[in-house]
């Protein structure tokens, strides 16, 4: 049971830290555009 | 084995699985599980072929890092850039790894062999063979098996989950395409800001994500064709067919006949079912906040097998309503999914290296 503890810390830390670098990425990607328009 | 082995040509030959790496597999299989007679050594042993390409190509990580380049080189993250919310898809349909890493706790296995059999979900074969053989070296050719199959299976995993999921009303919604146009400035610097930044948050995932944006950046900067055609086919072509033979010189009856490969098929599939589902609950939990909804099924194209899951999502919309065109948004969500599955591997080995975890 105590790796079930575990797992499911990791679930939580491994989901959470994928979101927060993807919406870092969500960010990055709005201000490149923003930044460096097609002309 | 060499049923096993056999089994594995034939999915290759016969109906089209993978046939780039189950082929190899397979006759590696069979290589490593002949008789070995006393005194010459054997193909798979450590003075063998296989085994000194194991040794090089695998245990150091190089193969799948090397096969990362060549992905770098063939995807396009235009469709990404256009349509940058697609990002958040690519990490909700990371959930099957996860929930795969549990129920693989609760059937027994360690946290090491669970995390690494959960990353089955990523639905990414290089990420899957990284944190295998990291982790849980003595099911590496299970898990390896198990990630190429079930991402030939997509197009017959897939719509289940997501008809099971869905209404008929939420599967016809249109979504709306803006076809911004990308400079080339954009598409140069992004991926050197991503490997930044995953660099920085995760220095661990440096391997997968810089050499996935390295090869993209050869691609992108216009100025290295040569390299980036080489990246593509060339060094794509030889990784691809040693490692599959590598992979297959792995799958020793001793190790690989054994109920707990079952176990690891089962929970790929299920990883691949949670993906899925995971990617449309998201969408539909999205759709409750915003005005212009998400077709749910977008969401499930968030995993990494790319452009099969895309494929799917738009054969479902057109099945529904013959005029609705989701394949864009589906493809981005899909590039997005490449992203996430690499990012979800590398917090996995992050999280797992630190000991505590």
């Amino acid at each position: 049971m105590k790796d079930i503890g575990l797992g499911l810390e990791m679930m939580l830390y491994g989901i959470g830290t994928t979101f927060l670098i993807l919406i870092l990425f969500y960010f990055v990607v709005k201000l490149l555009v923003k930044l460096f328009p097609e002309k | 084995m060499f049923i096993v082995g056999g089994a594995l040509i034939y999915l290759a030959i016969k109906k089209d699985f993978e046939p780039m790496l189950l082929l190899p597999i397979g006759f590696g299989a069979i290589l490593t599980n002949l008789p070995v007679i006393e005194g010459i050594p054997s193909i798979a042993g450590p003075e063998g072929v296989l085994g000194i390409l194991k040794s090089a190509g695998i245990t150091t990580e190089l193969f799948p890092a090397l096969i990362f380049i060549a992905v770098g080189a063939m995807v396009d993250f235009e469709p990404l850039l256009k349509m940058p919310s697609m990002l958040f898809f690519g990490a909700a349909a990371q959930f099957g790894i996860f929930m795969t890493l549990l129920f693989a706790l609760l059937l027994g296995f360690d946290i090491n062999d669970a995390a690494a059999i959960g990353i089955i979900g990523a639905a990414d074969g290089p990420t899957s063979i990284f944190v295998a053989n990291k982790f849980s070296p003595k099911y590496f050719g299970a898990i390896s098996v198990a990630a190429y199959s079930y991402m030939a299976l997509v197009p017959l995993i897939q719509p289940p989950v997501i008809k099971l999921l869905t209404t008929k009303k939420e599967r016809m919604i249109r979504m709306e395409y803006r076809d911004v146009k990308v400079s080339k400035t954009v598409k140069i610097l992004f991926p050197i800001l991503v490997t930044i930044i995953a660099g920085i948050i995760a220095p661990i995932s440096v391997t997968l994500v810089g050499l996935l944006m390295f090869g993209n950046l050869i691609k992108e900067s216009g100025v290295l064709e040569r390299l980036s055609k080489s990246a593509q086919n060339e060094l794509s072509n030889l990784v691809t067919l040693l490692l599959g033979i590598t992979i297959g010189s792995t799958m020793h009856a001793s190790e690989f006949l054994r109920k707990e490969t079952l176990m690891i098929l089962a929970l790929g599939l299920f990883a691949f079912i949670f993906d899925t589902a995971g990617g449309v609950l998201f969408a539909k939990f999205l759709n409750l906040f915003v005005k212009k909804k998400y077709n749910p099924m977008v969401g499930a194209a968030g995993i990494s097998a790319f452009p099969m899951s895309a494929r799917v999502i738009q054969k479902l919309a057109k099945e529904e309503d013959p005029t609705n065109f989701v394949l864009m948004q589906a493809v981005s969500a899909n590039v997005a999914g490449q992203i996430g599955s690499i990012i979800a591997g590398s917090v996995i080995v992050a999280l797992l290296s630190k000991g505590g975890f």
